[in-house]
């Protein structure tokens, strides 16, 4: 969505050489994760509502879990000291020959606010969840 | 990533402003008339968005007479694009990592 570009989301898309289910095993438990999104996941469970420290490369967030479709994406929110929140998007989905497309989108909280705010006309008036889900 | 850009993005969250933003880069010194003149939008929803993109430090207002023209400050605007460059970045060190251990 082009919104984003505009917005100063980041965004990669990418085509991993392994199926979805693979993929998936290193994106929905601390474990996987930390085999590379971080050198530290301090995470009970990949599921809504779970909060931790992932660290990387010396570098502490505060992480929470905001949704997960199974098999599919996790969104998480997380918060380097001093600076402002962002949201975070992995999603999975079937690609050819039985790869796996990921994207990726990482959107500072605060824009995400203001698109959400024109979106619907008030503060606050809309649930967090299907926003994300929107973007 | 030593800056917040959390005032900036919610300053170019709006497509209006946008429009401002890259009219004032075309055209520096624009009054907020001149560019109500310009975009679908009243002078007082452009004083609006001036107002807001000065307090996001993107752009400042110079009195001459009777006229007040803005310029932008590009400092802020780097400031968000160096989150997007480093934030950017990171990612792909991830997505490298994760294409190892597939």
């Amino acid at each position: 969505m082009e919104l984003h570009e505009e917005m100063g989301a980041v965004r990669r898309e990418t085509v991993l050489d392994a199926p979805r289910d693979a993929v998936w095993s290193l994106v929905a438990n601390p474990e996987g994760l930390e085999t590379w999104l971080a050198d530290d996941v301090d995470l009970d469970a990949i599921e809504p509502g779970a909060s931790g420290v992932v660290t990387e490369g010396g570098e502490e967030r505060l992480v929470t879990i905001e949704e997960v479709e199974d098999g599919r994406r996790v969104a998480l929110s997380w918060c380097a000291p001093g600076e402002e929140a962002s949201l975070v998007e992995l999603t999975l989905d079937d690609a050819e020959d039985g790869r796996t497309r990921m994207v990726i989108v990482e959107l500072p909280l605060v824009a995400l606010r203001v698109a959400t705010r024109q979106a619907v006309g008030a503060w606050g008036t809309a649930p967090r969840g299907p926003q994300m889900a929107a973007v | 990533m030593d800056r917040d850009p959390g005032p900036v993005f919610a300053a170019l969250a709006d497509p209006t402003r946008r429009e401002v933003v890259r009219l004032l880069a075309a055209r520096p010194g624009l009054t907020a008339s001149a560019l109500a003149g310009e975009l679908p939008v009243s002078r007082q929803a452009i004083a609006k968005h001036l107002a807001q993109l000065r307090d996001a430090g993107l752009a400042t207002a110079e009195h001459a007479g009777r006229e007040t023209r803005y310029h932008l400050t590009p400092e802020p605007l780097a400031g968000a694009m160096a989150w997007m460059v480093a934030a950017g970045a990171q990612w792909d060190t991830r997505l490298e990592r994760l294409k190892r251990q597939l």
